[in-house]
């Protein structure tokens, strides 16, 4: 039944993961597992006491947070990852097939987390089946419900990807492996050489059917979850679709460019992961950035041009208020430094560096997590409604749960890579 | 109602592009019920997944 393939020193060289496992990584899983265990702690302490440990306030004050802005990070961080294997699959981009599958992964390990941080954000997370229960009947006019519905969908179908493609690789190394082989011969449930053809075709089909879902998901459900709220400034816009979009792509792909260059130098790939690939990554990224700079630009100008008081009251909270500093330095620090730099890299070749595009490419990723912040808590900030202006200061509660997340995603793709093959082996 | 407009934007596409695989030759029943298959079994873990969870933080949450 299974493949007896032989594989090459070439492709042996991407079994190192789960060949060696040294001390370095015992102790990065360590210290990973103990963020994660302070992130439960808070956490219980939030069960226990309620959200009121939490900075969110109501009615004055913001009652999203730091949670929410999580959510809507990881779930963009969910959408690079899978577009770049699409693009393998749909447009035979061979060059980026190394970094196809370690997508796909981020894409599970960021969906798992984005619905986490859902469920953390609940007043009553034990009421968490409720969303099923009361479907039917919620999903005519609730944001809320499709965008749940569009990402376990996503999930569903991106998981499903990477296991049937995954397949072929685990018959080459089931009887390699000791305990992780059985685990390959369970995961190769009737397997049959044949199928890698269809399975071929079914990369295809799911690739735009995924591609598909990427454009729904952070360009329609989740930026209807703001856009479609009138009673809330500086939500309601029919351009959070295409802004939700840009920024999950822009800063998706930054992301993918940081893990793959990581393993790269870890278990190193120099002949598999090019620096070319680097270059063209960073020209990618950079010019969906600059337009998701324009976007920015032309929201503050229409709002500030004859906007109604209310979207003018938010706009000058983050363009000269107290969230300005922030604002000012994610955008010229966050957004525009590193774009021009991946830009300038692509006008003159000479100039490439992949330290400098992998350092632009975690700046970029930190500028777009706080963009968040910038989108979900300001508008909260300054209600329409007659209440006071509020301030939003998360506590040491949020930021550890936050720190928790964060920390359990890399531990979840470590603990990954050293289970299964994280690049797609070549047929030869 | 507007919402089942949305639901059925999002997963008529999705059901046509599975059958237009499931549909297109070679034939081949092995993948589409392993895929089927998988997407049943995921929505089965889903249901008892929040269930299960729904359960164990209601009795660990004070009323």
């Amino acid at each position: 039944m299974l493949r007896r393939t032989t594989i090459d020193q070439h492709q042996e060289s991407l079994l190192r993961p789960l060949l060696n496992t040294g001390r370095p990584f015992l102790m990065l899983c360590a210290a990973l597992a103990l963020i994660v265990g302070w992130g439960v702690y808070a956490w219980i302490i939030q069960l226990s006491q309620g959200l009121g440990v939490t900075a969110m306030r109501t009615p004055v004050g913001a009652t999203w947070g730091v949670y929410i802005v999580n959510f809507i990070f990881f779930a963009s961080m969910a959408h690079g990852g899978m577009a770049v294997s699409a693009a393998v699959h749909l447009l035979k981009a061979e060059k980026f097939k190394p970094l196809a599958r370690m997508g796909e992964v981020l894409t599970i390990v960021a969906v798992c987390m984005a619905g986490f941080s859902i469920v953390i954000d609940m007043g009553r997370p034990d009421r968490v089946f409720n969303m099923i229960l009361y479907w039917p009947g919620r999903v005519g006019e609730s944001p809320l419900t499709w965008d749940i519905t569009v990402i376990i969908l996503y999930f569903m179908l991106s998981l499903s990807f990477l296991w049937l493609t995954m397949r072929r690789d685990l018959a080459r190394l089931a009887d390699r492996f000791g305990i992780r082989g059985r685990l390959y011969k369970v995961m190769l449930i009737g397997y049959r050489q044949e199928e890698d053809k269809k399975i071929d075709r079914l990369a295809y089909w799911l690739s735009i059917a995924i591609v598909f879902l990427i454009v729904m998901l952070s360009g329609g459900v989740i930026p209807w979850i703001f856009g479609l709220l009138p009673a809330q400034a500086g939500w309601f816009s029919s351009m959070a679709g295409p802004y939700f979009l840009t920024a999950a792509l822009a800063s998706s792909m930054a992301a993918v460019t940081i893990v793959a260059a990581v393993l790269r130098k870890i278990y190193g790939w120099q002949e598999h992961i090019k620096p070319d690939l680097f270059r063209t990554l960073g020209v990618i990224v950079a010019l969906i950035t600059a337009f998701y700079i324009y976007l920015s630009f032309t929201e503050q100008l229409t709002v500030n041009f004859a906007g109604p008081h209310g979207e003018v009251a938010v706009s000058e909270l983050i363009l000269s208020g107290e969230l300005s500093p922030l604002y000012w330095g994610t955008m010229i620090g966050g957004f525009i430094l590193p774009t021009m730099l991946m830009l300038a890299q692509a006008i003159r070749p000479k100039w490439f560096s992949m330290t400098r595009t992998v350092i632009a490419a975690v700046v970029l990723v930190i500028a777009f997590w706080v963009k968040r912040f910038l989108i979900v808590v300001p508008s909260l900030l300054r209600p329409l409604l007659p209440f006071p202006s509020g301030t939003y200061s998360p506590t040491w509660i949020e930021w550890s749960i936050v720190a928790g997340t964060v920390a359990l995603a890399v531990l979840l793709y470590a603990v990954f890579i050293k289970v299964f093959p994280i690049v797609e082996a070549q047929e030869k | 109602m507007i919402g089942y407009i949305v639901i059925a934007m999002v997963l008529l596409p999705v059901i046509v592009l599975i059958g237009a695989f499931v549909l297109e030759k070679p034939r081949n029943f092995r993948v589409p019920a392993l895929l089927l298959g998988s997407l049943a079994a995921q929505t089965a873990f889903v249901f008892i997944f929040l269930a299960l969870f729904g359960l164990l933080l209601g009795l660990l949450i004070p009323q």
